[in-house]
């Protein structure tokens, strides 16, 4: 759950996404599941090489597309980040939480 | 003077050693003829991962002459999905070239 | 509610005639391929919300369907809507949700066409069998979606019952006498065994409820007199809410006569045959009631009665079954082309031509709308709900809940159900056309359901744990919500206790003077201390013997060259910065005293101190690589800072016994080539003359003395070297100046240093200082000349500002051009 969680946070926020098959795309994420699929909007993409994407404005990515998504920087936490990776591998190495 | 000099540490499964690279340098193998280097911020049980500061290489083999070759992306933040990792390490374990 | 923000409810415009064809080539979709693979027609079988058979067995029914002959001018509309309600009670099928959507539905439902009392089907649903819960669950009474108000008609479709089934409906048949003989009834029966047959062609398993049924009838047949329902037996001589055969069995028996065994499944549609369009089963059975039920004995009334109910349910399942749905839509469609038709002669040509393209723009955006219902969509919402919620937010959601909370000044409340719903309303785009009245609505309605899903997802508790199974056939793994199925399982092993170490694979191990010994160590801390916030959080009390002992502070690790702690090996890591504040917090006062004797004594040892001298770099100009820097810094604004807190609150003793530590286990004049080791003595120094001067009467003689004696074993290492301090790149000595990028930074931390030394020091110390760092002195006070020449004001006064930190202490002042006793004032 830990990047379903972190990725709940970027939402309205931009991100490129990087296909498997090379296409990349620009857009504003507005949705995300458990599997990582996403909804983007307002898409952004190089037109040259895509162009049968240029009408294109919001779109569902199945989350096994993808290879990368790059991110802004400024909407990371990246030490609360590190704590959470670091929770989410004690909670699911078998130890508990207090209170859990 | 609580435990013997000799005696080592152990790390009870494999992704421990992902682990031990959180806010360090980490290489990634990945698919495509791809590698990465950057800093680890978060990771989990899928290998999904993110790196700040990565430097990717892609390498591959010049149709003209016929040499592998590579090219160098940067991205100050990344998430890499779990499925395109082959191998992750500290990146201190890599020759850089 | 729409994708689009349209609302679905209302009548899809779309132009298209042929009734036959499924909407699912889009082509406006190009990711649909890439997304779903290249067969798209193949999408329907993908779906399975859990139920696996069900799909299935719709697709099986699907292709006929959509052969049948449709008569137009024919309103499918309210009747898609009821249909469109239906599968998501099936799908969901516990019986809380059915429930709550008989409640639902009862609010939506018009009431004056309300036949049977919602009340009186519940309790009468609730008489029957648990097991049959499933069939209970489709026997919903239709809710009356608001838009549309247009009549319809209900099309029973017996076809798919399974033999057992339709054995008892055929006996029933033919003792009510609809039919004329035997072979008429079993001519229907013949279609409907076809249709099982078909069904079962698909490998799947006919859906469960229909297995119930059997016992029921024959339990009824076996007691032909008791009353089973006696809700459902209204007061009067009529009984509302009875359903005769015939609306079923007048259908089956013409499917057998128009259908070929090639289309064992059709649907007969007739206008005639049926009353005129009521807004459920029951109703529209009603006026067949009126001619026919009065004549049967109460005995087979009985028995027909709860049998047609059941295979009410059966039709209402088979209609779900998206078997009317794209027949359904079509229907609809046609109606409202006629409309439209009409609309369009009352219009002006300009009208009409504003018209016609809007609605084309309209029917382009809403060619897939209408497609789920509301019930539909709640459906997918409750499922999506339920992956999402959690009873333990902080734990499961942890990076989302403080990310908000960090993000938002309004903190705290973000964990609590409304502001789920509300996000997810937010989030998914739901919307309800604006209304407000309807938001609230839907908002409520997301409470209701964020609330029921976790109440289930605690009462799930930890059954989720369990994500593969090995069986004969290898390792069978799942996913689950909050687990996605892994591509690869690594397998865990048990937790190792100390004694088990030699148990481990030589792998697992690391040699302790490995980089991955640090590392391991680190992450040990780390996880202590999240164990410990964690319960502090919740208050409860803890323990620190596990977070001490993860730190290794008695232990040692062998070196080529040395032997050094590990916690100090480990101190100049990024991550061990960032956590000492957090660790230190912990300790108690002890602990911590032993954590800052260690750091102090070993602090030459700190690779992070040891690498910030310049003197390591001489080969590259002293410039200080910028990843030094930055941990330089990091080191600073960390541990230095808990060490600079614990130093302002300690006594004057302890920090004489600290400096003392320092000067006897540390190349004093080395550590003050680094800024680390000049800052930290600056610290100590300053607090020691701090201390001595504004409460010098606690202070014994021995204090005093004891001072003066550290002084003068400080002094002793730094006397005749002092101006090896300045690092050339700060350095205005000609001999010594190195121009780089560190020039430009401010070197304000030595005047400091010197500042402090001299204020500890008596009036010949003074003297040897200034004496040693003559040169600095003018040559500062000449490079402010030239930077104010050179119109630099400012830089020129912060040169000498820094400068002047270190000379006010002696009562001097330094202009550019000459050095001055201090004025009076001061």
């Amino acid at each position: 759950m830990l990047f379903f969680s972190f990725f709940k946070t970027l939402v309205d926020k931009e991100i490129r996404v990087e296909f498997k098959n090379g296409v990349e795309i620009t857009g504003t994420l507005k949705s995300i599941d458990q599997y990582l699929n996403l909804k983007l909007d307002n898409i952004k993409t190089d037109v040259d090489k895509y162009p049968h994407l240029i009408a294109v404005r919001s779109l569902f990515i199945r989350g096994s597309m993808i290879r990368y998504i790059h991110l802004n920087p400024v909407d990371v936490d990246t030490s609360l980040l590190q704590d959470a990776a670091r929770r989410e591998a004690i909670a699911t190495g078998g130890d508990k939480f207090a209170g859990r | 003077m609580s435990q013997a000099v000799t005696s080592s540490v152990s790390s009870s499964e494999p992704l421990d050693l992902i682990k031990f690279c959180l806010d360090e340098q980490i290489y990634l193998k990945l698919r495509g003829g791809r590698e990465m280097v950057g800093r680890l911020h978060a990771y989990d049980s899928h290998c999904n991962i993110i790196i700040s500061d990565a430097i990717e290489t892609i390498y591959y083999i010049d149709k003209e002459d016929g040499e592998m070759k590579n090219t160098k992306k940067k991205s100050d933040m990344i998430f890499v999905r779990g499925d395109s990792v082959i191998l992750a390490t500290d990146a201190t374990n890599v020759e850089t070239n | 509610m729409s994708f689009f923000g349209f609302d679905p409810t209302g009548p899809p415009s779309s132009k298209r005639n042929d009734a036959e064809e499924l909407d699912f080539d889009d082509e406006d979709d190009a990711f649909n391929e890439e997304t779903f693979g290249a067969d798209v027609t193949d999408i329907r079988k993908d779906f399975d919300f859990g139920y696996g058979a069900k799909p299935q067995a719709e697709e099986s029914i699907l292709k006929p369907a959509t052969q049948s002959s449709i008569k137009p001018g024919l309103s499918y509309a309210k009747a898609a809507q009821e249909e469109l309600l239906q599968p998501m009670a099936a799908l969901w099928g516990d019986s809380t949700s059915n429930e709550e959507e008989r409640k639902e539905v009862t609010e939506e439902k018009d009431d004056s066409k309300k036949v049977l009392s919602l009340e009186e089907i519940e309790a009468k649903l609730k008489q029957q069998t648990p097991s049959s819960a499933g069939v209970q669950g489709t026997a919903n009474v239709p809710g009356q979606p608001p838009v549309v108000q247009q009549p319809q008609q209900q099309f029973p479709n017996p076809y798919m019952l399974p033999p057992q089934v339709q054995q008892q409906m055929l006996a029933a048949a033919v003792a009510s006498g609809q039919f004329p003989n035997m072979e008429s009834a079993s001519q229907a029966m013949a279609q409907s065994m076809m249709a099982a047959a078909a069904f079962q062609q698909t490998g799947m398993m006919p859906p469960l409820p229909f297995m119930n049924v059997p016992p029921h009838l024959q339990q009824q047949q076996q007691q032909p007199g008791q009353p089973q329902q006696p809700q459902q037996q209204p007061p009067s001589g009529l009984p509302q809410g009875q359903v005769p055969n015939q609306p079923q069995s007048q259908p089956e028996s013409q499917q057998g006569k128009t259908q070929t065994a090639g289309r064992p499944v059709s649907q007969p549609l007739s206008v005639d045959r049926f009353p005129p369009i009521g807004v459920g089963i029951e109703e529209t059975a009603k006026p067949q009631i009126n001619q026919q039920q009065q004549q049967q004995q109460q005995q087979q009334y009985h028995q027909q009665q709860h049998q047609q109910y059941h295979q009410q349910q059966h039709m209402y399942r088979n209609n779900n079954r998206g078997y009317n749905h794209q027949q359904q839509r079509a229907q609809r469609r046609d109606y409202y082309q006629q409309q439209l038709q009409q609309q369009l002669e009352q219009m002006s040509p300009e009208e009409r031509e504003k018209f016609t393209i809007r609605q084309n723009k309209v029917s382009k955006i809403t060619r897939c709308s209408g497609f789920m219902g509301p019930k539909d969509k709640d459906f997918v919402t409750r499922f999506q709900l339920s992956q999402i919620v959690t009873e333990d937010p902080y734990n499961e959601d942890f990076y989302y809940q403080v990310y908000q909370i960090v993000k938002s000044s309004l903190g705290g409340a973000t964990n609590d159900v409304n502001s789920i719903a509300q996000k997810y309303l937010d989030q998914s785009g739901h919307r309800l056309g604006g209304r407000s009245k309807r938001v609230d609505i839907a908002l409520q309605r997301m409470q209701q359901q964020v609330s029921k899903a976790v109440t289930v997802a605690k009462e799930r508790g930890q059954r989720s744990s369990g994500l593969s199974k090995e069986g004969a056939l290898g390792r069978v793994s799942f996913g689950t919500g909050k687990q996605p199925r892994q591509q690869i399982i690594i397998k865990k092993e048990e937790a190792s206790s100390e004694e088990k170490d030699d148990a481990l694979p030589k792998e697992y191990k690391f040699p302790r003077s490995s980089r991955s010994f640090q590392l391991s160590i680190i992450e040990d801390i780390y996880t202590q201390v999240l164990k410990l916030e964690s319960m502090e959080r919740e208050n409860q009390t803890y323990q620190t013997t596990e977070l001490w002992k993860s730190l290794h502070l008695n232990d040692k690790i062998k070196t080529s060259t040395d032997e050094i702690n590990p916690f100090i090996s480990i101190l100049s890591f990024d991550k061990t910065m960032k956590v000492f504040q957090r660790l230190f917090h912990f300790l108690s006062k002890e602990e911590q005293e032993q954590i800052i004797e260690l750091i102090f004594t070993h602090l030459q040892k700190i690779d992070i101190v040891l690498k910030s001298s310049y003197k390591n770099y001489a080969d590259t100009n002293y410039s200080i690589p910028k990843n030094v820097n930055d941990k330089i810094e990091l080191f600073q604004s960390t541990i230095m800072r808990a060490l600079v807190i614990y130093i302002g609150d300690t006594n004057f003793q302890q920090i004489l016994s600290i400096l003392n530590e320092i000067i006897s286990n540390n190349n004093v004049l080395f550590l003050c080539t680094t800024k680390i080791g000049c800052s930290l003595l600056t610290v100590i120094i300053s607090r020691l003359e701090l201390i001595k001067q504004e409460y010098s009467k606690n202070l014994s003689a021995q204090d005093l003395s004891n001072w003066s004696l550290v002084y003068d074993k400080l002094f002793q290492g730094l006397e005749g070297r002092l101006a090896s301090i300045f690092p050339p790149f700060f350095s205005n000595d000609e001999s010594r100046k190195v121009v780089n990028e560190e020039t430009n930074k401010n070197d304000g931390y030595i005047w400091q240093f010197l500042a402090t030394l001299s204020l500890g020091g008596l009036l010949n110390h003074q003297r040897i200082i200034v004496d040693e760092i003559r040169n600095e002195i003018f040559g500062v006070m000449s490079l402010s000349k030239t930077t104010k020449e050179e119109g630099d004001a400012v830089k020129a006064a912060g040169l000498l500002e820094n400068l002047n930190l270190f000379l006010n202490v002696m009562g001097l002042n330094a202009t550019e051009d000459d050095i001055s006793e201090l004025a009076s004032e001061a």
